[in-house]
């Protein structure tokens, strides 16, 4: 290993920290206030990488693919909770999981069947890069870094400030109580599913300049999300953003001690974590509804 | 089915061929298994009317579905790692066959016991965990499978090359069991042993408190019962089958490689338990038919197999069917024939 490997590894693994972050806080909060497992996520992720890379190629401008992708993205998510989720909020677990299942297999067909199999390098709107602490960083990733800053920010003064933010967190807790207070828990689930959606979307914008992107990036990053998530504690928002890091941390870490370790340091935290505290990080009582 | 071949019966001018016939019937282990030896019958007369390699496909793809259909249907337990187990079996038959001996037949009994250790080993440990999470560990364990196959075992196990141990497998029975016809003669006893051991357990009284614990644990603690035992039993149980898939797979082909064992074959598995219709007894058989025959028949553009099979977990979840024999029952239900409803 060597040391002025170190400072850029620590700095990869934030910004991929920051990537995870974003696709598992929307799996984290649906199931807190949904109980459902949003495995579909990667959807909106590989979605979000490849509209935004189409609309960058047409006009030129990567921001105006990124509204784009919001806005596509929300209309999508809106569409898809509707028609499958409405009708098994009342089933066992296992069926949300199986049908967002299919539902991202079908996502990964049909991105196969418009864009092609090949992998696509998509060039980082922000090129360069500064000089800290001695050592070159990619702009790009400090970018990331700081959007993410913001995203979680915003994300927090919603949940706290707010009061549909207010009544997310209640419903997270306690969804009876919430709607013996008036208070229509179905727009609470929509509004929650659209926010997911939206900012697993913009995790897949990001991290498309960073990896090659290919059809299957949906898949592979599934199982990233669900230990993320699960590892922070399942509708906790500080818990995720820790874990995330936790996970870029090592994943980058290992890669340069031992290449292979990328694939399997993660799954040894996973099982552990779930061995010793199965709530994960910051999550709290297991979750009866 | 009963009524049908009564009639059929009732037809023959002989008298004594109806009685005997009859006395067949309403033996009570006809009627228990007949359905199964039917079956049979009809997978192995298809043979004259489909290719011999579709259907031994079909048969080692379906012992595989069944593993994971037992999984789900009985115990509950959704996993998104089942190609684990099938490596499992595989590649310790594959080693058997490749270092120490010939025998085909112990290279499956090894299979098996491996399966079943391995499973003893693994299910202690995670069928405590809550459904979600155990579907997600099966996963992670699926891809540490796979990257111990292909990198940290490689000297053993030949990376992502493979083991080749086609010429090494010795007559069974002074039958070569590589040739496709014999394969298939082999392959469809397996099958029978199969689905009569499963009808057997499903039945049993193991099986109906399976379907207990699926439904409601706490009151069958009530009653006693030890659910973790209850789960790890269908666990191994489940796990067996897989490890007798991955042996035949590896007999059939005579070459094993990590692929076998991706974590994309996963949701194929579920999708086809699901197709065919969970917790039935003919379903996986089904499943794996449609799904085969479907990846064929689009193999012109493959890309585009996972949009149908993702389109169909979707539908077939939301309408709430039982797969294709849901379906079945359903249009047999509707024409009001007193025929038993398929399983």
């Amino acid at each position: 290993m060597e040391i002025n490997l170190l400072g850029p590894a620590i700095l990869f693994g934030f910004s991929d920290g920051c990537i995870f972050f974003l696709v598992s806080i929307g799996l984290s909060l649906c199931f807190g206030l949904m109980r459902i497992i949003s495995l579909d996520q990667c959807a909106y992720y590989l979605l979000g990488a490849y509209i935004t890379y189409s609309v960058t190629l047409a006009t030129g401008s990567f921001w105006l693919g990124i509204l784009v992708t919001i806005g596509l993205v929300a209309l999508l998510g809106l569409g898809v909770e509707r028609v499958i989720y409405k009708n098994i909020y009342s089933k066992p677990i296992t069926y949300t999981m199986i049908v967002s299942f299919g539902f991202l297999l079908f996502i990964i067909g049909v991105t196969k069947f418009i864009w092609g199999l090949s992998p696509i390098p998509v060039k980082a709107p922000i090129n360069g890069s500064s000089a800290l602490i001695g050592v070159d960083f990619p702009n790009y990733r400090i970018f990331i870094i700081i959007i993410t800053f913001v995203i979680y920010l915003l994300i927090s003064y919603f949940l706290n400030k707010t009061i549909v933010g207010k009544a997310i967190r209640a419903g997270i807790e306690d969804m009876e109580k919430v709607e013996s207070l008036g208070i229509n828990g179905y727009k609470l689930f929509k509004i929650t599913f659209v926010i997911s959606c939206v900012l697993s979307s913009l995790g897949g914008a990001f991290h498309g300049p960073l990896i090659m992107v290919e059809p299957y990036i949906g898949m592979s990053i599934l199982l990233y999300m669900f230990i993320t998530a699960v590892l922070g504690g399942l509708g906790s928002l500080k818990g995720t953003m820790v874990a995330a890091i936790i996970i870029g941390e090592v994943m980058s870490l290992g890669s340069i001690v031992w290449p292979p370790s990328t694939i399997i340091l993660p799954f040894l935290i996973f099982i552990i974590v779930l061995m010793i505290k199965p709530t994960g990080l910051f999550g709290t009582k297991l979750l009866k509804r | 089915m009963n009524l049908m071949i009564k009639m059929i019966l009732r037809k023959l001018p002989l008298k004594s061929i109806y009685k005997l016939g009859e006395k067949v019937i309403m033996h009570k282990t006809f009627k228990k298994y007949g359905q199964i030896v039917v079956v049979i019958i009809i997978v192995f007369l298809a043979k004259y009317f489909v290719s011999l390699s579709f259907l031994n496909e079909v048969i080692i793809l379906s012992i595989f579905v069944m593993s994971c259909n037992f999984l789900l249907g009985h115990g509950g337990l959704l996993s998104f790692g089942q190609p684990l187990y099938l490596g499992v079996g595989a590649y310790a038959t594959a080693c058997y066959l490749f270092y120490f001996g010939q025998n085909p037949l112990i290279g499956i009994i090894i299979g098996l016991i491996a399966g079943v250790i391995f499973a003893l080993g693994v299910g202690a440990v995670i069928i405590k965990l809550r459904s979600d999470y155990f579907a997600l560990v099966n996963a992670a364990l699926n891809m540490i499978g796979f990257f111990l196959a292909y990198d940290t075992f490689a000297k053993f196990t030949n990376g992502l090359d493979g083991m080749w141990f086609l010429t090494r497998i010795n007559p069974l029975f002074g039958i070569d069991v590589t040739i496709e016809k014999n394969f298939f003669i082999f392959a469809v006893l397996i099958l029978l042993i199969v689905l009569l051991l499963t009808k057997h357990i499903m039945n049993s009284m193991f099986g109906t408190i399976c379907l207990a614990a699926k439904t409601d644990e706490k009151k069958l603690r009530f009653l006693g019962y030890n659910i973790f035992k209850i789960k790890l039993l269908v666990f191994i149980y489940s796990s067996l089958l897989a490890a007798l898939a991955g042996s035949l797979y590896a007999i059939h082909f005579g070459f094993v490689c990590p692929s076998m064992m991706e974590q994309e074959k996963a949701g194929e598995i579920v999708a086809t338990v699901i197709l065919g219709g969970v917790g039935t007894l003919f379903g996986p058989l089904i499943g794996s038919i449609v799904i085969i025959a479907a990846k064929d028949l689009t193999s012109n553009i493959i890309q585009h197999w996972e949009v149908i099979v993702g389109a169909l977990l979707v539908i077939l979840v939301l309408t709430a069917d039982k797969g294709m024999i849901g379906l079945a029952n359903g249009v047999i239900s509707k024409y009001k024939i007193n025929l038993r409803n398929i399983e």
